[in-house]
């Protein structure tokens, strides 16, 4: 079987446990109308019903789509292009880069507040320069280096600078014109 | 108000709308600066490989949003510049696949079969010749077609189709969409009820907030924007990190050739290629009418049918103007269509349509669908004098295609020398930033790249990702539909099958599943 096909069929098991697991719990314990509901002598559609009729129909089309696929004997996907365990691997370096990136973006504004200015808060402090655009700037700036990095297999000098730039024109294009926009992670503070 | 005075409103608010600025006592509108700037802006995305149109209307709405702020003045300049943003990057697409072999957008593909040829020949000028007449007067096409279709059918939609018939109009839509995009129906199907699934998120009439697992998190239900541009753009643009990697490599721009054949193209030649324009506008037009179908096929369509009408001495695919000229007027006559369905339905037929209908969801004031279209003549209908604005906006785009934007495409070559690996990269943090700029809250960074992830999955599991994006934003109307058909019927259990044109709507839903279900045996 190739690499397709068994990411195909394995997908749409899930895809068929997933509209089960749907219909069977989490509709039922999760919402508190069932599809059909009578309220003073009144019939009225509750909000079970069209959560119900998409997983039935993720659960039907699945189930046809499985069967479909150990009817058929080959599909035309290119391998390569297909989900593997490469992919999943790459998928996950990707979300720790980002991940990462984003750890710094919310945390380094009120971690310099606290070290250089323990007197005020970061939410007093939010609209200030430097700590303002802090976080942004040096976790978007390890988002976009750590990515072009792992995409050319190189870190190099001109990356790291074009990645400053990068995050500048973007402070200048959201920022600096605009009192009320406010840049990641200042609107949680 | 009659009808021309609604038209006249509607050309009046584009004019002689709010002034951006001054020069020498004469007021410059503010839609007509914006829809300036969307296009060239749209030029220079569509000459960017790796860049599309959609994507600079999905990270540039949250920047028009704070500028214009949520009041229904905004409507107009913010719809100017998207329709700018759409037109200029259908024009700007062909010019990395003339010039350098490499589409700047995927419907430009067929146009390097030819266009790339003729560089080689030394002929490129006369190639973005080629390519921009016959985009701008496929586009032209397009545009008169939606401004004549699309009342009348909003007209008749409102007229003879109640809730039920609108209930099941919806189902049709989602079906044929499903049907239609990727390779397999039923992968359609699921992605479509994936989205309806994860739009009732958070949403519904009781108190409790469905689905939400009792999280705060999840109790407002899921953005719109976030399910949008992580699936769309987020995914596309993991899965290009993942080439990217794979290849390890950057790619390079191609050296540019030397120029020195012959670069003019006379009316003469203009009136051969026009047998080839007209054909592939109409072919694109109508695919652009139709929920689902992109420019991609109209343009492959629209090639194969130039091929079977050319005599010519150059044959297609060896650099004959003939072969760039079907190509482009097909895909740039997709565009101006595929607002038909949005505007006399309020479906999403493609992308692009999808973020007009977020630009209008996220301003209000502007509902597209068949109830925008009501002549009432004793108040004046606001939605009717902004569709008429939208309308003018488009043919004022056109007019700039005409004018300037030969000229302007020929600059815009250089765009393909930005390295992929940095551009991929800044597009992540950007969709990111604007994102959070519109929402506010790192919750909608999560759930963006939630939804990043499950489109690169979507894309690396063949699961249509277009379906998905329409269910998602069509669910909530469905849903209100559905009830309301659910009422006027005196809670009949088969309510949806009460009406010739309801069952009919139904059938061929079931009729299109089975029908390119077998079809792509």
């Amino acid at each position: 079987m190739g690499i397709f096909r068994s990411a195909d069929m394995i997908t749409t098991a899930l895809l068929i446990l997933l509209g089960l697991v749907t219909l069977l719990l989490w509709i039922p314990g999760d919402i508190d109308t069932g599809m059909i509901e009578k309220f003073r002598r009144q019939v009225f559609i509750g909000d079970a019903l069209i959560p119900t009729l998409a997983a039935g129909t993720i659960v039907i089309c699945a189930s046809v789509h499985l069967l479909i696929s150990l009817l058929r004997s080959n599909t035309n996907q290119i391998e390569e292009d297909t989900l593997n365990r490469e992919s999943l691997g790459f998928l996950l370096v990707v979300s720790m880069i980002v991940g990462a990136s984003l750890v710094l973006m919310f945390w380094l504004g009120p971690l310099a507040v606290s070290v250089f200015d323990s007197e005020s808060s970061y939410r007093t402090m939010r609209d200030t320069t430097p700590y303002k655009h802090l976080g942004f700037l040096v976790g978007g700036m390890v988002m976009m280096a750590g990515l072009i990095s792992l995409i050319e297999g190189k870190i190099s000098r001109q990356r790291i600078i074009i990645s400053l730039i990068s995050v500048l024109l973007l402070i200048f294009i959201f920022d600096v014109p605009f009192d009320s926009l406010l840049l990641p992670p200042n609107g949680d503070w | 108000m009659g009808v021309f005075d609604y038209v006249w409103a509607g050309v009046l608010a584009v004019f002689l709308g709010p002034e951006a600025f001054n020069i020498f006592g004469i007021g410059i509108p503010i839609t007509v600066l914006m829809v300036i700037a969307g296009f060239l802006i749209g030029i220079v995305t569509g000459a960017t490989p790796g860049l599309s149109g959609p994507f600079l209307m999905a990270v540039s709405l949250p920047i028009l949003i704070s500028v214009f702020g949520f009041t229904p003045d905004a409507l107009l300049p913010v719809f100017g510049f998207l329709v700018g943003i759409m037109k200029g990057a259908t024009v700007g697409g062909a010019v990395p696949a003339i010039l350098f072999n490499t589409p700047g957008t995927p419907d430009a593909l067929m146009t390097t079969l030819d266009g790339y040829p003729m560089t080689k020949r030394g002929e490129a000028g006369k190639a973005l010749r080629v390519a921009h007449f016959a985009s701008a007067s496929g586009d032209t096409f397009s545009d008169l077609v939606l401004f004549t279709c699309a009342p009348f059918l909003a007209i008749a939609v409102e007229s003879y189709l109640g809730f039920t018939e609108k209930a099941a109009l919806i189902i049709l839509s989602l079906s044929f969409v499903a049907a239609v995009v990727g390779a397999s129906p039923m992968k359609g199907l699921i992605a479509a009820a994936f989205g309806i699934l994860l739009a009732s998120i958070g949403t519904g009439e009781d108190n409790y907030s469905r689905l939400s697992l009792g999280t705060d998190f999840l109790a407002n239900g899921i953005p719109m924007i976030t399910a949008v541009l992580g699936v769309l753009i987020l995914g596309e643009v993991f899965v290009s990190f993942e080439e990217m990697w794979r290849e390890h490599r950057d790619e390079e721009a191609p050296p540019e050739i030397p120029q020195s054949g012959d670069n003019s193209l006379s009316f003469a030649e203009r009136r051969k290629l026009m047998p080839f324009i007209s054909v592939s506008a109409c072919l694109g037009t109508m695919i652009g009418a139709l929920p689902g179908i992109g420019s991609t096929l109209a343009a492959t369509l629209g090639y194969a049918t130039g091929q079977k009408m050319h005599k010519g001495k150059i044959p297609f695919g060896e650099g004959a103007p003939e072969g760039i000229a079907a190509t482009e007027a097909a895909n740039s006559s997709v565009s101006g269509a595929n607002l038909i369905p949005v505007l006399s339905l309020g479906i999403p037929g493609n992308v692009g349509a999808v973020f007009l209908i977020l630009a209008a969801d996220s301003i209000g004031g502007f509902n597209p669908g068949p109830s925008v279209f009501r002549f009432t003549t004793d108040v004046v209908n606001p939605e009717l004098v902004i569709a008429f604005g939208l309308f003018t906006a488009m043919a004022f785009a056109n007019l700039l295609n005409w004018t300037i934007g030969a000229r302007f495409m020929q600059m815009v070559g250089v765009m393909t020398k930005v390295p992929k690996s940095v551009l991929m990269p800044f597009v992540l943090l950007l969709t990111l930033t604007a994102v959070y700029v519109q929402e506010t809250n790192f919750n909608a960074v999560y759930f963006l790249l939630l939804f990043g992830v499950i489109g690169f999955l979507m894309r690396k599991l063949a699961i249509p990702t277009l379906p998905f994006v329409i269910a998602f934003i069509l669910a909530r109307n469905l849903e209100t539909t559905l009830r309301q058909a659910f009422a006027v019927s005196d809670a009949d259990p088969l309510f949806l099958f009460k009406s010739i044109t309801s069952v009919a709507f139904l059938s061929m839903s079931v009729f299109v599943v089975i029908f390119f279900s077998r079809s792509k045996k």
